[in-house]
């Protein structure tokens, strides 16, 4: 059965990659692992990502600039930082620059972990229905609109031969 | 109620310490706050006013959360429940989520996570609502756009009443020859007759008219459903001269018929004066009976086009009042899409002050990675036993029914079998079993290696400093980790003769451990390290040269702060020549370097002899 979002992790530790899918593999979604930020936005173009659970800081690229660059291609993925690096900067720059939905530490708890995944998703679902909606709406009222301009009123006479108005 | 001031959060506890501290904490944040401390009132109070988040505690009295928890999404499916947790366990919070709970946040409560959560919540609610009006709005839509495909339709097939009615009594004027003709039109209410048509020399004097029931002819006939013939109005009382005052014309004979259908009294029809002059015969009325009932229906059918037509604007003026109406709910949904920002870059100014508490929790939060997946790991090891206890069990149960020869016990179990080691995915895990130990190892020696080095670091006055003998501390050492060096690199000493210093034998050994450790990690492949001892201006040097990889320029001021590491990940703690510094500045010594990339690297310590 076709799982209905995708998560993506990425950290450059691949153990903890490990360990994160493990936990994750039997929710109800696809856990995809990416070791680097490449790796990362290769996989982000690659599959359809709901939702992004990164650490911010990992040595080839900086960890922020990958942050701001997923929410500018990605406007529409969750991002939620997972981290134990000390770097206080660099995670105030990515929480303001990145856009996250939430940030959290390491050591994780697994539960926690589980059910934050899951209330982003719901979250996620809720605003896509929004903008489908809100889609929805706008169509409706164009079709609305072309109904008055393409309906003028009544112009026409019919009748039959004594002059009675059929209706 | 008054919209402004009406709470927008509910909180239930029964403890009115915690009431008091999360209705501060939240109306600091710009909600507005009322707190209960039983069910009942509480459940009263929302139903009066469902508020969009609602904060429970899980633990009221006796009276468990999670049970009251759907009474409040009775009254109100889209307020989120946030729920209050005093258990460090995440199981009672689970199964609030499970009952419809959106978040929960455990005690002691940080100011900024009820913040957020709240925050989150009142988001979530919003969206709810929000989504569930659309969805209204779309169906009302969906039924007007129906409404207007069958009106229209109807329309366009039938026509416009006056330019028809015209035609019809020119058409009957013509036929029975008269000079004048005129139409009367029952108005609604059944009382009064309006002049619709009045065609003949001064007729449009007449035009709109009315006439009330009874009075002049066509009252007359109105009234009395009947045909009338008059010869000669002059001799007729029941003739209104006041027409032919009015209109300067003059009325000698008339016939007049109600129109009527199905025996309702639509209008009424007159013809005047024939133009021979003769008066009108019995002849003539009897044609304009001939077709009169026509004309009733043409008038109906046009009263109907007419009800129509008038509904259809409405209709469509009610069209457009929605149109603008549904332009605002977009402009709404734009606004409250722009308040979602807003709300989570306050969300983030928040967390950042969250996250400053944590990370000033210091070197510790190195070791948070290994921790992590070591934890995780054992959680899933756990799990992955479960998975095969239960797998394990039934295969016992599989092999008995085997011995007892029960054959259908051993069909059904085989089945079972099958799937749960399908839905195990028994292969996959077995085969993750060894690689989830020896990571976890991986994790625990990283851990120690780490502790290992804060303890060297942080390990003050421990002891009495003695004198030491470098030469003697360097040989040591390297036969501690001869087994790393040997394989990398060739090691050249170059011992001088020199005087001992004052310190403590094992942290120096731990400078020069740290160094000639770094030293063989630089080699690439296959190297030299040349370890050369000598004494000068009061000092005693050890230097320890490479020829390996070179330390980079922009990277020489960082190597020794805790943490710099250009390692791998996981592999490197960069707390090695932090360690090594911190050692040689309590022993009144210094460190040097002198690097080239692609040379290799030259560390220099010097100690005090102390004379
Ligand atoms: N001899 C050397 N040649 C080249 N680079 C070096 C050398 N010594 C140290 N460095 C650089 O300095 C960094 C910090 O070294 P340090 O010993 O503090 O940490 P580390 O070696 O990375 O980690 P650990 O000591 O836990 O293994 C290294 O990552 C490396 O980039
Ligand atoms: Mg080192």
């Amino acid at each position: 059965m076709e799982k209905a979002y995708k998560v993506l992790l990425v950290d450059d530790e691949v153990n903890v990659l490990n360990a994160l899918a493990r936990s994750l593999r039997k929710e109800p979604y696809e856990v995809l692992i990416a070791a680097s930020e490449m790796e990362g936005l290769n996989k982000l173009y690659v599959s359809r990502v709901d939702l992004i659970i990164s650490d911010y800081k990992m040595p080839v690229h900086d960890g922020v600039e990958f942050l701001k660059r997923v929410a500018a291609d990605y406007p529409d993925t969750i991002r939620i930082i997972l981290t134990g690096h000390a770097d206080m900067e660099a995670a105030i720059a990515a929480i303001n620059e990145g856009g996250v939905y939430r940030f959290l530490t390491k050591p994780w708890d697994d539960q926690d972990l589980r059910i934050t995944i899951r209330l982003a998703l719901e979250h996620l679902k809720l605003q896509r229905e929004n903008r489908a909606l809100s889609a929805e709406v706008h169509k409706q009222k164009q079709i609305l609109k072309d109904l008055e301009t393409e309906h003028p009123g009544i112009s026409q006479i019919n009748k039959d031969e004594t002059g009675a108005i059929l209706i | 109620m008054d919209q402004m001031s009406a709470p927008n959060i509910l909180i239930l506890d029964d403890d009115l310490f915690a009431r008091v501290v999360y209705s501060e904490i939240l109306s600091k944040a710009g909600y507005r706050v009322s707190a209960f401390g039983t069910v009942a009132e509480a459940i009263e109070a929302f139903r009066g006013n469902p508020t969009g988040v609602v904060l429970l505690d899980l633990f009221l009295g006796d009276e468990n959360g999670i049970k009251i928890l759907p009474q409040f999404l009775e009254i109100s499916p889209d307020t989120s429940v946030l729920i209050i947790t005093a258990h460090a366990s995440l199981d009672t919070a689970v199964e609030a989520i499970h009952s419809g709970a959106y978040d929960y946040v455990v005690k002691p409560i940080q100011p900024e996570d009820l913040v957020n959560a709240v925050r989150r919540g009142r988001e979530k609610h919003d969206l709810r609502a929000e989504n569930r009006r659309l969805v209204g709005e779309l169906i009302g839509q969906v039924h007007q756009l129906e409404l207007i495909g069958r009106i229209s339709t109807t329309i366009t097939s039938t026509l416009e009443l006056d330019p028809l009615l015209n035609l019809v009594m020119e058409h009957t004027q013509n036929l029975l020859q008269a000079e004048a003709s005129s139409l009367m039109i029952m108005d609604e209410s059944g009382l009064e007759l309006r002049i619709a048509v009045a065609l003949g020399p001064k007729a449009e004097k007449l035009e709109h008219q009315t006439i009330k029931l009874g009075q002049g002819i066509a009252g007359w006939v109105a009234a009395e459903r009947k045909p009338l013939f008059v010869p000669d109005t002059s001799r007729d009382s029941r003739f209104d001269k006041n027409f032919d005052r009015d209109s300067g014309f003059q009325t000698r004979s008339l016939l007049a018929a109600p129109l009527l259908v199905r025996g309702k009294v639509v209008g009424v029809i007159e013809v005047i004066n024939r133009k021979d002059g003769r008066a009108f015969s019995d002849l003539d009325l009897g044609l304009l009976l001939s077709f009169s009932p026509h004309i009733a229906v043409a008038i109906e059918n046009a009263r109907i086009t007419d009800d129509l037509k008038k509904s259809h604007e409405k209709l469509e003026s009610r069209v457009n009042e929605r149109t603008r109406e549904l332009s605002q709910a977009l402009g709404d949904v734009e606004k409250s899409n722009v308040q979602l920002k807003h709300a989570q870059a306050q969300l983030i100014q928040s967390e950042k002050l969250a996250g400053l508490g944590q990370l000033a929790a210091g070197v510790a939060h190195e070791i948070n990675n290994p921790i992590g997946y070591i934890q995780s790991n054992l959680n899933s090891l756990q799990e992955y036993f479960q998975d095969l206890l239960g797998l394990i069990s039934r295969q016992t149960e599989f092999l008995s029914a085997w011995k007892r020869k029960d054959r259908e016990k051993i069909s059904e179990l085989a089945r079972e079998l099958d799937e749960l080691g399908r839905k195990t995915n028994l292969d996959g895990l077995v085969s993750d079993l060894g690689r989830l130990v020896d990571e976890t190892r991986q994790g625990t020696e990283r851990v120690s290696k780490i502790v290992k080095n804060l303890k060297a670091f942080a390990r003050a006055d421990s002891g009495k400093p003695e004198p030491v003998n470098l030469n003697e501390r360097l040989e040591e050492t390297l036969t501690v980790i001869n087994n790393e060096l040997k394989y990398k690199a060739e090691v050249v000493r170059e011992f001088g003769d020199i005087p001992r210093v004052m310190g403590m034998p094992g942290e120096l050994n731990q400078v020069f451990l740290n160094l000639l450790v770094n030293a063989a990690q630089a080699i690439p492949k296959r190297g030299e390290i040349r370890i050369r001892t000598f004494a000068q201006d009061g000092h005693v040097g050890v230097e320890i040269k490479d020829n390996g990889a070179g330390i980079p320029e922009e990277n020489l001021p960082r190597i020794f702060d805790p943490f710099f590491t250009t390692k791998a990940p996981g592999k490197g703690t960069g707390l090695g020549l932090s360690v090594a510094y911190g050692i040689v500045e309590k022993h009144k010594g210094r460190i040097e370097v002198d690097s080239k990339v692609g040379q290799g690297t030259r560390f220099t310590v010097f100690l005090p002899t102390g004379e």
